[in-house]
């Protein structure tokens, strides 16, 4: 019996019984659509995550600043002053941009409404190193010293907008007891794992003003844009060096981008793995289910089967052809799943704003597990009918 | 053609052994008509299984033209079933989804035989017992006899030796029974077939060469009323 004669029956059985190859190719076709479906959300999630992580290059590296003894109040050691950041830069050749920023939490309102949102101290270069853009006006610059000029994250102007409209420039925002002009909104941040606030909700500020705002205000972020291609553990080796020359009881942090890469890479992956775990729960569900229908349709078919077995069918030709039964509706029900799931990620990509993009890998893999899952769920009932005595195969009714 | 020489089967029921049947030995030549004859449970049924192969455990000698049936493995067994012997049953047991051609062609299938070959030599089988205006009717679109009919092309297919027949007319009327011996014995004068018949029907064992009676296991000589 070649291979042709078996499949050419295979499609002949299941057609004949159409409801029931329907119903368990519903199971498998969920199951497999919910397995592309969600595997294929976690790789959208992790790729756009790291296209906007990437577009701020990789060649940050962020430095955070802490006192060496845990338990030591503010004042012991010395800080890092805004001088300090141009002699690093002017020490370490590799280092491009350097910025300096504090954080800090001030009542912000304007017009006597409350605002949400932090403050940042920073300078020109941050938005050089972060790649900030403007909606309107300027953001901070050197020239500006302590001077009581503010920029405005999107979501902070968004909040001042509704209390009036129009052009924000020029405007009086007060934060603390102070008053602050703005000078600029900037246009939608992307996320960043260099920041510690998000700067769509911070009110930006002259770094030399902010440590004014607060006796609290400190630099205890530092953020580097490194040369292209030059060796990142030895920039972190210099920049270590020149800080504890002019600073003294603090510890600093590194953080690199391809760290952050990295740590990012494998959150996501054990996402997508969960993810993919979650969605075999339904194709293992649909692959009983395959196992049900089997077995109801050998016992349906034993007569079948003893027709077959005493005109010549070997009991290894009744197997395969419960197997390739169950393989084939397995790998009907994997193909349509396939395409349902890159649909449903589709719609996921959609309605999250995430650009779209249609991996290789979750169908193939959904494909192939869908069709194993025919081989193993249609084993037990195949081997079951193969071994049916012909005889009480032949008497059953 | 077939001989059984003191074949006993056994089966357990529990902590019993209970043998139904008790040192058969039988002799069927090439080209006879011979008809098995008994009461229910006697044990015909058991020899035909035997002599089809659907039953290999048994002890005691059985011979297949010249081959000795013992020790044989599944695929062996089957492809005798397929090549060698021709089945007929009582409620036909045809395949209810398959047309009569493709039920005819079944045998075909298991013995590697192209589709091309097999739709040909199908529709010739049934040509030969005038069913060829059938060949696209499926089981429940045709009569008990033509069922029947189509069965026998099935049995004859794949040019066995040896036809058996388990109650051939045991679900027919008495003159399409008629007509199915009739057919029957036509195989058997024309195609030279060795055929066995399994019946209750003293008219048909009447018509066989020769009625071998079982009665409990065993074969006798005499005539019983059944």
């Amino acid at each position: 019996m070649t291979f042709g004669v078996y499949v050419s029956q295979m499609l002949e059985n299941l057609f004949n019984a159409k409801m029931r190859s329907f119903l368990a190719v519903l199971g498998i076709m969920v199951g497999t659509a919910s397995v592309v479906a969600l595997v294929s959300g976690g790789e959208l999630a992790t790729l756009n995550a790291l296209v906007q992580f990437e577009q701020l290059g990789t060649n940050l590296l962020s430095v955070g600043v802490q006192s060496a003894d845990q338990g030591a109040t503010q004042a012991v050691g010395t800080q890092v002053e805004v001088k300090d950041l141009e002699t690093v830069k002017r020490k370490v050749a590799t280092v491009k941009y350097v910025a300096g920023y504090t954080n800090l939490y001030q009542p912000i309102s304007y017009a006597g409404n409350s605002i949400d949102g932090s403050i940042v101290g920073a300078t020109e270069s941050l938005a050089q190193i972060l790649r900030i853009k403007m909606h309107t006006g300027r953001f901070v610059s050197n020239l500006d010293k302590d001077a009581d000029y503010c920029v405005l994250g999107k979501n902070v102007a968004a909040s001042v907008k509704q209390d009036g409209g129009g052009d924000l420039l020029g405007r009086q925002i007060s934060v603390g007891s102070n008053i602050f002009t703005v000078i600029g909104v900037m246009q939608k941040a992307a996320q960043n794992p260099f920041m510690s606030s998000d700067l769509n909700d911070a009110i930006i500020v002259p770094l030399q003003s902010s440590l004014y705002l607060s006796k609290y205000a400190q630099i205890r972020n530092l953020i580097f844009r490194i040369q292209k291609n030059s060796n990142i553990a030895m920039a972190q080796k210099n920049i270590t060096k020149v800080l504890n020359a002019v600073t003294s009881g603090k510890r600093f942090f590194f953080r690199s981008s391809q760290q952050i890469l990295k740590s990012m890479d494998s959150q996501h992956r054990t996402f997508t793995w969960m993810l993919g775990f979650i969605g075999s729960i339904s194709l293992l569900v649909g692959g009983i289910g395959v196992m049900n229908i089997m077995l109801v349709s050998v016992t349906e078919r034993r007569r079948e089967i003893g027709i077959r077995r005493a005109i010549g069918a070997r009991s290894i030709d009744i197997q395969y052809m419960f197997i390739l039964e169950s393989i084939g509706l397995t790998m009907f029900g994997g193909f349509v799943g396939v395409l349902v799931g890159v649909l449903a990620s589709y719609v996921i990509a959609v309605f999250a704003g995430w650009s779209f993009h249609i991996f290789p890998l979750p169908p193939i893999i959904g494909f192939l597990v869908s069709v194993l899952t025919g081989i193993f769920f249609g084993f037990y009932p195949a081997f079951k009918a193969s071994k049916l005595n012909p005889i009480d195969a032949l008497r059953s009714d | 053609m077939i001989k059984l020489v003191d074949v006993r089967k056994q089966y357990k029921a529990g902590e019993d052994i209970i043998e139904i049947l008790h040192g058969v030995s039988l002799e069927v030549k090439e080209g006879e008509l011979v008809a098995i004859m008994g009461p229910s449970g006697s044990g015909k049924s058991t020899i035909m299984n035997i002599i089809g192969l659907l039953d290999w455990k048994f002890s005691g000698d059985y011979y297949l033209g010249d081959k000795k049936i013992a020790g044989l493995y599944d695929a062996e067994l089957a492809s005798i079933r397929n090549r060698e012997i021709g089945f007929v049953f009582q409620s036909f047991f045809l395949l209810p989804n398959f047309t009569a051609a493709q039920n005819v062609a079944l045998p075909l299938i298991y013995a590697g035989v192209s589709a091309n070959e097999r739709k040909e030599r199908a529709l010739a089988a049934l040509n030969k017992i005038g069913m060829q205006h059938l060949a696209d009717r499926r089981p429940h679109e045709m009569s008990g006899g033509q069922q029947q009919r189509v069965a026998i092309a099935r049995s004859l297919i794949a040019d066995p030796k040896v036809v058996l027949a388990d109650e051939p007319t045991g679900a027919l009327d008495s003159k399409t029974s008629q007509e199915i011996m009739d057919l029957i014995k036509a195989l058997n004068k024309n195609d030279k077939k060795t055929i066995i018949i399994v019946t209750h029907d003293l008219k048909v064992g009447k018509q066989c060469d020769r009625i071998i009676f079982v009665k409990d296991g065993d074969i006798t000589d005499k005539l019983e009323e059944f």
